[in-house]
């Protein structure tokens, strides 16, 4: 949501749960900090990096504490460095609270995260691995 | 790949188990959070949403501006016809001359174009009544004056014409109170003393004894109904369907904020109430704006007059009830509107990324609108009784047929539209643009559509009124426009008259005669207040035979003239009944005559019958009452050329000095046609001879008082409405130009040169390169490189301009 700030979007999904403002405020600076983007949080996405940029998404994505995550390319925009970051973070959080990522990419790095890999070709699965 | 590209399904707790996220409940925050977090996404995002908020926001203001005055309206007229009221003359009881009474003509003259009314007066005696907002009256040869009057005679360019034309010292001002619009042009003329007021002699003469009398209306005829509810409705609905497409600008930001909050977890209904709080805070803008436009409007009101027109800001006061009404239904309706179109539309977390061809519209439904209105209105005759029921009927039928108009226009685009093939590259887009997503073009488009339907309807229905109330009459075979001119004062003889008029060097011909009010010395059938009246008009014979048909004339002959209106039938003015009967002396004193003038038919002095200049018994006590004159026997009938020269026709040597003496010099003029400095040069050479002769133009003669009203309020609101579609245009065309911007990135992607794209680069460039190129719609892999290129362009021309 480009109109809201970092922390506002951290807090969008609580807010829509049904959380009073002020905890859903203090927890999503929480997971900003956890992912070590709290410095960002009265700026808009529009003006921090691609990296930043996506852990405040991640964050978002944990905000609520789901049992499933879905994340559709989460390292596409990221260099390589960054792109490790985010997975790191987004795997270790996921671990933490017992979430399950459901990932689709193109890079065979970000694969190697996970612990089930599901190859897509032409619409067709193919052997699954690991 | 999206910005933020991760998607979360939040889980429902466990049965028994503590909610994970934390004491929140299942189905979001109560709706009124919803409702504040579209206003918050609507106002955040800095100076784009801003500008999108300021640009619904002056839409709607533009309507709610107009609606407020529409509510005002009530009030504005109350006022005027108030103020009118009390000028109007109060004649109630007058016998004769007192120390109370006054003499009193009204005043008519077109200057340059600014049309000036008032009252020649003269007062009876020491203690004459006193016309609202004058505190002395003026003596003779003197004059008090509006504002805006005083101006005009100030004025460089017209004021020395104005001041040929009024030539008397200006003794002071009119008041806000004696006038019915601030910038209206209204004098008080006190007679000289040559000026004669005699009553019933020039129209609009009358002896008096104060101002304010009461004004009876006669009920409104039916084809002026149906024009002020033809009126009311075109010029109402075009604000309508202009609010209703300014709430939905920015459409495409919503669909997209919206994606992006479900995809965050909101329902569908979550996502309504969400779009719905956005809408609210655009509504209230629109308020704010509306109420604020129509502030600085009122401010300003008097310095504008609009045909004739103006109004005191005082004046201008929205009905409590109606201004409440309207401005809290603009937010109630436009959120409603909102949730309501919204129930059709799907909005899935990524429906903005997969955007599909949307269904094909339906004809069927949407004709039903247009059909029921027909229905209700083709049955209509305007012959029948139009009570309420008729006029709600109208009223219906013309709302349903109108908004019919709006629901099959966007069917008729897209089938318009889904034929149209390839073209240049800018139509290729703009035909694509249309056929994929076609609703605020339409939305537009549908709202010119109802004014410009509305207008239409609105000409028909007026041509038909027009002919009805507006009789362009007097025009000669050759076209030639008339003017009639009385003069004030019998001492101006004919030959003065005839003179000013060739002196004017303006190529007029003019008949003139001496033309004045006769009435019959004795009562009709015994009843003393009913007396016989007549035009009797003296002139020479050449002059005679141009307004009547004569087989013969010699000096000493005498004719009765009857009407035969011209173009007998459609156009014959109800005021005008063919003549029937010519009375003699012995006739006159029959009470079965009386029945006769009743009817309404019109009766001819004819021969025996005394006739003395003026009316006896409406003013005893006129000097020229002793001017008797008796019809000689030999009076002959004849037919007159036009209905104004009906009555009796005398050559000078049937007819005493004394009688002759007591009419007023009078002259048809044909005026070569399409000049209006022609006219003006005439008006002012007959000024020069005579400056409160009476000048009026044949141009139309108007049959009932309310319809010219009428047709001002209607000029005065389609310019309204008008420049609210301009306006509204204007605004729409910007708020789609930003939505376009999407549009101009692929161009530029492409490598469109930037001088096309000028407009552009303070909007794609003006703070984040990437931003616009990555945040629009570049999500497919194959698009990347352009938008790299996008960027790279953005970036390299803001690096270029510092």
């Amino acid at each position: 949501m480009p109109e809201l700030t970092c922390a506002e979007n951290v807090a969008l999904p609580l807010r829509l749960a049904g959380i009073r403002r002020r905890e859903a405020q203090r927890r999503a600076l929480g997971q900003l900090e956890r992912l070590g983007v709290a410095d960002v949080a009265g700026q808009r996405p529009g003006e921090v990096s691609g990296g930043q940029g996506q852990r405040v998404a991640v964050a978002r994505a944990l905000a609520t504490e789901p049992k499933a995550i879905f994340a559709d390319e989460p390292t596409g925009a990221l260099d390589s460095l960054n792109g490790e970051q985010v997975m790191g973070l987004l795997t270790q959080a996921a671990r933490e609270t017992s979430a399950a990522v459901v990932l689709v990419t193109h890079d065979a790095r970000v694969a190697a995260y996970s612990d089930r890999e599901v190859i897509v070709r032409d619409g067709r699965t193919q052997a699954p691995a690991g | 790949m999206t910005a933020l590209g991760v998607t979360t399904r939040p889980s429902a707790p466990a049965p028994g188990e503590p909610s994970r996220a934390g004491g929140g409940r299942p189905g979001g925050a109560g709706p009124l959070a919803q409702l504040l977090l579209g206003a918050r996404l609507m106002l955040a995002g800095g100076p784009t949403a801003w500008l999108r908020v300021a640009m619904t926001g002056l839409g709607v203001g533009l309507g709610v501006a107009l609606l407020l005055v529409a509510t005002a309206l009530p009030a504005i007229l109350d006022a005027r016809d108030g103020r009118r009221e009390a000028r109007s003359w109060d004649w109630a009881g007058v016998s004769g001359p007192s120390d109370t009474t006054m003499m009193l003509r009204g005043f008519h003259a077109e200057i340059r174009g600014h049309q000036v009314d008032g009252y020649v007066l003269r007062p009876d005696g020491a203690h004459p009544p006193l016309p609202p907002g004058v505190s002395a009256l003026p003596g003779p040869g003197e004059m008090v004056v509006s504002p805006a009057l005083a101006r005009l005679l100030g004025s460089a360019g017209d004021g020395s014409e104005a001041a040929r034309r009024l030539p008397y010292e200006r003794v002071g001002t009119i008041g806000g109170e004696g006038l019915s619009g601030p910038n209206e042009l209204y004098v008080y003329i006190g007679a000289p003393a040559e000026t004669e007021l005699r009553t019933a002699e020039v129209s609009e003469t009358i002896r008096i004894v104060g101002f304010g009398g009461p004004v009876n209306f006669m009920p409104m005829p039916v084809e002026l109904v149906i024009l002020m509810i033809v009126v009311v409705v075109v010029l109402l609905l075009p604000i309508g369907a202009f609010t209703a497409a300014a709430v939905r600008f920015g459409g495409e930001a919503r669909d997209r904020q919206l994606a992006a909050v479900r995809l965050l977890g909101a329902d569908p209904a979550m996502a309504r109430l969400v779009a719905a709080g956005g809408a609210l805070v655009s509504a209230l803008a629109g308020c704010a704006a509306g109420a604020a436009l129509f502030a600085a409007g009122r401010a300003l009101v008097g310095h504008f007059t609009l045909f004739g027109a103006s109004v005191f800001t005082a004046d201008v006061r929205p009905s409590p009830v109606l201004g409440a009404l309207v401005l809290a239904a603009v937010p109630v309706s436009a959120v409603a509107l909102t949730v309501i179109l919204l129930r059709r539309v799907v909005i899935e977390p990524l429906g903005v990324v997969r955007r599909a061809v949307p269904a094909r519209r339906r004809l069927w439904w949407r004709l039903v609108l247009p059909v029921v209105g027909l229905a209700l209105v083709l049955p209509l005759d305007a012959n029948d009784d139009f009570g309420l029921m008729r006029q709600a009927q109208l009223g219906t039928g013309m709302v349903l047929t109108l908004l019919g108009v709006t629901v099959l226009l966007p069917w008729a685009v897209e089938a318009g539209v889904r034929r149209l093939g390839a073209g240049p590259t800018s139509w290729q887009l703009a035909v694509r643009r249309l056929q994929l997503d076609n609703a605020s073009a339409v939305r537009a488009v549908a709202a010119v559509s109802v004014a410009v339907a509305g207008a239409i309807a609105l000409q028909m229905v007026f041509a038909v009124a027009e002919k009805a109330f507006v009789q362009r009459a007097v025009l000669t075979d050759d076209g030639l426009a008339r003017m009639l001119i009385e003069g004030s004062t019998s001492g101006l003889d004919t030959s003065t008259l005839a003179q000013a008029i060739s002196a004017a060097g303006t190529g007029a011909t003019a008949r003139v005669f001496a033309q004045g009010y006769v009435s019959s010395v004795d009562p009709v059938g015994g009843d003393p207040q009913r007396r016989l009246g007549a035009t009797l008009i003296v002139a020479d014979c050449a002059t005679l035979r141009e307004l009547a048909d004569l087989a013969a004339c010699a000096d000493g002959d005498v004719f009765l003239t009857h009407s035969v209106p011209k173009g007998a039938g459609a156009n014959v003015p109800p005021a005008a009944p063919p003549v029937t009967a010519v009375v003699d002396a012995a006739q006159l004193a029959d009470p079965a005559t009386l029945a006769v003038l009743s009817s309404g038919s019109a009766v001819l002095a004819g021969p025996g019958v005394r006739l003395v200049v003026g009316d006896p018994s409406a003013t005893p006590g006129d000097p020229v009452a002793e001017s008797q004159w008796t019809v000689p026997p030999g009076a002959a009938e004849a037919a007159s050329t036009e209905p104004m020269f009906q009555g009796v026709l005398a050559t000078p040597g049937a007819v005493p000095a004394k009688v002759v003496d007591a009419l007023r010099p009078t002259a048809f003029a044909d005026v070569p046609p399409g000049a209006a400095d022609v006219i003006d040069r005439l008006r002012g050479a007959i000024a020069d001879a005579d400056p409160l002769a009476n000048v009026s133009t044949y141009g139309e003669v108007v049959l009932d008082p309310r319809f010219p009203q009428i047709r001002t309020a209607l000029y005065v609101g389609t310019v309204l409405v008008l420049g609210l579609i301009g306006a509204s245009l204007l605004v729409t065309t910007v708020e789609q130009l930003r939505e376009r911007r999407r549009v101009l990135a692929v161009l530029v992607a492409f490598g469109t040169r930037r001088g096309t794209l000028a407009l552009w680069r303070s909007l794609c460039c003006g703070r984040q390169p990437c931003q616009c190129c990555s945040a629009w719609g570049w999500r497919s892999g194959s698009a990347s490189g352009s938008a790299a290129r996008c960027c790279a362009w953005c970036t390299g021309h803001r690096s270029s301009t510092g």
